[in-house]
């Protein structure tokens, strides 16, 4: 695995904290590879993971957080690039997801570890209804106060329930 | 505060060749801004929840739709999504005409870019000779994709149309016509005493700030910051281009501190990138096939059966373009996120704004090259506390006024 020095890491710092990891490698030719590392963390470990992967190189947010909505969970995903050498084409993808039961819609933010998260974790609230705990501007980024408590617009099963 | 807002969200495509106006809430002591604040969501048009109820290949037009000037970017980052999940393999020829075209598109998008900031300082003068020279590069998009924005020209596993002997005759044309402008353009650009002026050490983003705050493209390698995802993470022909690598003001022999003219020395020196670039994948371009074949339908087909996920990276004129699908056994995605440039750079206004005078707050938010439309209204707090309001049209009216004072002193 080209990745498994990152997941190395990972699992020594927090050990079977880390559900599962797979990563997927598309080559280029001239040892030039695309490379994605899926790996999933259970709640409580998520933020100490994200200040891991900020320690080993440049950590980048890339989107807001898409989601996967089951019966009793929500799967969270925070796609990140990490850049851990300064060499060519060397960015790595690093999709973190988080199961959150829904019984207790709650995460930590990272804003403390990557401050260019304070947007997407803003969407996050409004649009998906996941409450970040601690996030330093709790106000909606996109929409506007007259939209009722309770509806997430990009939440499918609410947003049926609201169009309904 | 979104409490005074009397209409609602707009939900539907109901202006498609801009992502989002914006309102900025600035405090004001004297003529000093001393915070600003940035609100977004005036024309949210749920884009991403439209492409839950459409096919594949449909989607690829709605994103289009995300932004005018960036309508290749958008759904490139898309095609490169679903590539990703179905594991596609493109094509060598159409790797290099997608990188024809993107390459098209920046040097498009940075013209139009350098005439909207000459404009917000009352330079009109650079503003018509920025947005006469970049018809030029918009002909020669109409005559290969058929649109000047709105291309159409992708599709999953390749592009619709082949460049033809006549469409290489014309790029090679339009490359000579902004190989022969580039020097007098950067000059103007770079030298010029009153844009130097009014741009040197205004709206500061730092490069730590630009690292935390996950700024993309040119606002973060003004800063120094040498992120690229053409250079970062192999896409379409890149990798094969050997001398490639970010640009930054020291390539003009400055060390960058991140202010407006160091992100406007990055978008001039990626004009001559851009032309080196096309310029390398017309000499290199290989024979063969421009997509997979099959058309829409057996693609169409073929996707509905997979399940899984897929990123999609692309560096657009104005920073990173990164969408992210997630496939179900259907005919849509059930989700797709999308993220421009201006959502990952909106958050660095923040520092920009904070420092600089009322009448540099135009050229400062146009410094990132945000894709906002209709910033007609902004709200300043006095410093006793009370709130006024100041028109688009005064703002400029003060700018172009500081423009006079600034030329009268250099000029002596």
């Amino acid at each position: 695995m080209k990745t498994e020095p990152l997941i190395t890491v990972l699992q020594d710092k927090l050990g079977n904290h880390i559900q599962a990891s797979r990563e997927k490698i598309t080559e280029y030719g001239s040892g030039i590879n695309r490379i994605t590392l899926w790996v999933s963390i259970d709640r409580e470990s998520f933020h100490s993971a994200v200040g891991i992967l900020n320690t080993m190189g440049r950590l980048h947010i890339s989107t807001p957080m898409p989601y996967k909505e089951y019966e009793d969970r929500i799967e969270l995903i925070y796609p990140f690039a990490l850049k851990m050498t300064d060499t060519k084409f060397s960015e790595i993808m690093v999709i973190i997801s988080v199961d959150i039961p829904k019984d207790d819609l709650k995460i930590r933010t990272i804003t403390d570890i990557v401050p260019g998260t304070l947007f997407m974790e803003r969407e996050t609230m409004e649009m998906i209804g996941v409450e970040i705990e601690d996030i330093p501007d709790p106000r909606r980024l996109f929409t506007g106060n007259y939209l009722p408590e309770g509806v997430y617009p990009l939440r499918n099963s609410k947003h049926k329930e609201s169009t309904q | 505060m979104k409490s005074d807002i009397t209409y609602p969200l707009n939900i539907g495509p109901v202006h498609p060749a801009f992502k989002e106006p914006i309102k900025f809430t600035f405090r004001i002591e004297g003529e000093k801004v001393v915070g600003a604040d940035i609100d977004f969501g005036y024309t949210h048009r749920a884009i991403e929840r439209i492409a839950q109820e459409r096919n594949y290949i449909q989607i690829i037009y709605l994103l289009e739709r995300v932004c005018g000037i960036c309508s290749f970017s958008h759904p490139m980052a898309y095609c490169l999504a679903m590539e990703d999940v179905a594991g596609i393999e493109v094509p060598p020829r159409a790797r290099y005409i997608r990188t024809i075209v993107g390459e098209l598109e920046r040097l498009h998008s940075h013209l139009l870019w350098t005439g909207v900031a000459a404009h917000e300082i009352g330079f009109d003068t650079l503003f018509m000779y920025t947005w006469n020279i970049r018809e030029k590069v918009l002909d020669c998009l109409e005559e290969l994709t058929g649109n000047r924005i709105n291309y159409a020209m992708l599709t999953i596993g390749g592009v619709r149309r082949d460049i033809t002997a006549e469409n290489a005759e014309t790029i090679h044309q339009i490359l000579e016509y902004y190989g022969e402008l580039y020097n007098r353009a950067s000059e103007i650009l770079l030298d010029d005493l009153t844009l130097r002026a009014r741009t040197e050490g205004v709206g500061i983003l730092t490069m730590e700030q630009a690292e935390r705050l996950c700024a993309v493209g040119p606002t973060a390698r003004g800063s120094g910051l040498m992120k690229d995802v053409r250079v970062d993470y192999p896409v379409n022909a890149y990798y094969e281009i050997p001398w490639l690598r970010p640009v930054s003001p020291r390539d003009i022999g400055k060390e960058p501190i991140g202010d407006v003219y160091d992100r406007m020395a990055v978008r001039v020196l990626e004009i001559q990138q851009a032309i080196q670039i096309i310029q390398f994948c017309m000499e290199n371009i290989p024979e063969g096939n421009i997509n997979t074949g099959g058309g829409a339908v057996k693609m169409i087909n073929s996707l509905k059966k997979l399940e899984g996920e897929g990123v999609g990276r692309y560096e657009a004129p104005r920073g990173e373009v990164c969408h992210y699908v997630i496939l179900d056994n259907q005919e849509h995605p059930v989700q797709i996120k999308v993220k421009a440039p201006t959502y990952s750079n909106g958050f660095t206004w923040a520092p920009m704004l904070t420092n600089i005078e009322i009448a540099d707050i135009p050229i400062v938010i146009a410094s990132i090259d945000p894709c906002v439309a209709c910033a007609d209204r902004m709200t300043y707090i006095q410093s006793d506390g009370s709130c006024a309001s100041i028109s688009w049209e005064e703002l400029r009216a003060k700018s172009i006024q500081k423009y006079k004072g600034v030329r009268k002193r250099w000029m002596k």
